[in-house]
């Protein structure tokens, strides 16, 4: 108990600092992938420029009066100012271009972010400003590795921790309604997987015979955009409730050494150590960014486990009606057994012990 | 299930500012006029407010937008060989769903600037948009407007240093003005209207002969005559109500009182189909 307890704090504590290392190297120095995303959407941009990096130089940068420059120039996050000769094209990402008197560029100039400004000095090209870029840096695929991992850690532990949030909130105000769900998804798993995949099926059909059949009267059609809000809310209660009923199921396998028989589990304890289960497999499918084919065998691995741990619960809150009732016996599941005649057992000849039969406590007044 | 993380994700987020949110953006692109002795224009604007005129004396052109940066792409380039400018602001983005993206694209604008004392071609192709065209200070060779739903305003306010060589306006949904139509000096002009208001000031400097090709659908279209000038109207008339008072047919054709003893002539061809034409003096 201890054991998993350390290891849930340690994942959120890991989480945390993650999220906080992650938002930090955003706004951190310069690295060379900022650069980097910022001459790919240069080039990309129909108003801007090809520059090759190494002309590009971080900070203010200044071409002197001596200086006669025959490729381009350009600077990262500071001012260009030129009072010497460029043959090029001269651009400031994130700044000004000042041509000061004696300086002339021979291309364009360009500003992203800030102004080309004609100080004395002239520009035979065009002088283009623009206040951002129109496309941004590349995206998906395109990622370098380092990025793909920072975001897929990202959006893991931001998807943990608003989890771990709706946990807390379900185990305090609908913890019936969890437990009824995760014991449906105890004793009819397969029944409700197969509903969990009728639902996702049925789902987009059934909200338009909804609204097909609201558009029969104008109050109706009225009621439609509204309609659309509450089936999106409740779909999405749905599946949390039942993804969330069956991290408690994987917290209590997990769990299972470390509960007293006869005491209550501790539900928060189960469900935050299962979505923990969860959390590390999509962390290690993150992590696994560099591995290239492996990687993306561990996130689809990670996104089967949960679509299947959401659809089989979101199938469980169907057949509970939202955890509300009890399911179903199935018609051929057995009895369950009663510890009140257990005591009747056969026993083999060979000589097994009897159970003994339950007699009552002597009285005070017999003894 | 990471759709329906995200999904929570965005529930969470939506108090913020998401992808919903304006992204206003500015392009600025100014060039000097080197050694350029014209200018052509091709400018294509869907939704926004635009207006052209002259530009400060050392530019070839200046332009200056703003736009949305979430719903428009704007594109300009030049080709110093041919002269040729090419500009676009066009909103059709990918897979953006906004319910209030008229009222955003209606604070785009675009204002265009071009040189002065050079033959300059435009051509001009608008979508939604409301533009104002003042071409007085330019020296105009060829002007093109195709529109669709838009509200566009010409002015000529002063005589074109040499004649236009073509004028088309070809207006679709909306109205269109044009002032003192006379000082374009156009060789040939063709105005057509579909479904709107046609609004036409032939006032102007010009001398001779003004040859006009006018078609007129579901509208209605205005021509205001200086005094001086004596008018043909050579009109089809296809459920179509022509106010010509004072004119006198022959042949087809119908001429404005004196029109033989008028220094200067304009001379109206074209059609008028389920529309009303009115010929308006000028004093």
């Amino acid at each position: 108990m201890r054991r998993v307890r350390r290891l849930t704090i340690g994942l959120l504590l890991g989480a945390t600092i993650s999220l906080g290392v992650s938002a930090q190297s955003r706004q951190s120095a310069p690295t060379s992938d900022a650069v980097a995303a910022s001459l790919d959407s240069l080039h990309r941009d129909a108003n801007g420029m090809t520059l090759d990096r190494a002309e590009v130089q971080r900070g203010a940068r200044t071409v002197a009066a001596s200086e006669h420059l025959s490729g381009d120039v350009a600077s990262w996050r500071g001012p260009l100012e030129i009072s010497g000769t460029v043959d090029g094209n001269a651009a400031a990402i994130f700044g000004d271009v000042v041509l000061l008197p004696g300086g002339h560029v021979r291309g364009d100039a360009l500003s992203v972010g800030g102004q080309v400004k004609l100080a004395g000095g002239t520009v035979d090209g065009e002088m283009r400003s623009i206040s951002g870029f129109s496309v941004g840096p590349l995206a998906g695929a395109q990622l370098t590795p380092a990025q793909a991992m920072r975001r897929s850690l990202s959006l893991a532990v931001a998807c943990y921790l608003i989890l771990v949030a709706m946990a807390l909130a379900v185990s305090f105000f609908a913890r019936g309604h969890l437990e009824t769900v995760a014991s449906t998804i105890r004793t009819n798993f397969s029944r409700a997987f197969v509903f969990g995949v009728l639902g996702e099926i049925a789902a987009v059909p059934f909200f338009l015979l909804s609204a097909v059949a609201l558009a029969i009267t104008i109050v109706g059609v009225l009621l439609i955009p509204f309609a659309a809000v509450a089936f999106a809310l409740g779909v999405m209660g749905a599946l949390a409730l039942g993804f969330l009923a069956m991290s408690l199921l994987a917290g209590d396998a997990m769990m299972r050494g470390d509960t007293t028989a006869g005491e209550p589990r501790p539900l928060v304890s189960h469900l935050i150590t299962g979505l923990s289960a969860f959390l590390v497999l999509w962390l290690l499918g993150g992590a696994a960014s560099y591995a290239g084919i492996i990687g993306s065998v561990m996130r689809l691995l990670a996104f089967l486990c949960t679509w299947i741990a959401a659809t089989v619960g979101l199938g469980a809150v169907i057949i509970t009606r939202g955890g509300t009732r009890a399911a179903a016996r199935l018609p051929f599941a057995p009895p369950p057994a009663s510890e009140e005649y257990a005591w009747q057992t056969p026993t083999p000849v060979t000589g097994v012990a009897a159970a003994r039969r339950p007699t009552p406590a002597p009285r005070a007044s017999q003894q | 299930m990471k759709s329906i993380l995200l999904a929570v994700l965005a529930l969470f987020a939506a108090g913020g500012p998401g992808d919903g949110a304006q992204s206003w953006r500015t392009l600025t692109a100014s060039r000097p006029r080197g050694n350029a002795d014209s200018l052509r224009v091709i400018l294509r604007y869907d939704a926004g407010r635009l207006t052209v005129g002259a530009a400060a004396a050392p530019l070839l052109y200046d332009a200056r937008a703003r736009f949305d940066g979430n719903q428009q792409r704007v594109s300009r380039s030049y080709d110093a060989v041919t002269h040729t400018l090419h500009v676009g602001i066009d909103s059709a983005m990918q897979g953006s769903v906004h319910s209030d993206r008229r009222p955003r694209e209606s604070q785009a604008r675009l204002d265009l600037g071009l040189a002065t004392g050079m033959p300059v071609d435009i051509d001009l192709d608008l979508g939604a948009t409301r533009a104002t065209l003042d071409l007085g200070s330019l020296w105009v060779s060829a002007l093109h407007v195709s529109s669709g739903a838009t509200e566009t305003d010409v002015t000529f306010g002063s005589a074109n240093p040499q004649p236009m060589r073509d004028l088309l306006v070809d207006a679709g949904v909306g109205s269109i003005t044009i002032h003192q139509l006379g000082n374009a000096r156009a060789q040939h002009a063709s105005i057509a209207s579909t479904v709107g208001a046609l609004d036409l000031d032939l006032d102007g400097s010009w001398t001779g002969e003004m040859p006009i090709t006018l078609r007129v659908a579901l509208g209605s279209a205005t021509l205001r005559v200086p005094r001086d000038a004596g008018v043909a109207l050579r009109l089809a008339r296809r459920i179509a109500n022509v106010d010509a008072d004072g004119f006198v047919a022959h042949d087809g054709v119908y001429y404005s009182a004196g029109y033989e003893q008028a220094k200067r002539h304009i001379v109206v061809d074209g059609s008028a189909t389920l529309a009303s034409v009115d010929v308006v003096w000028k004093e």
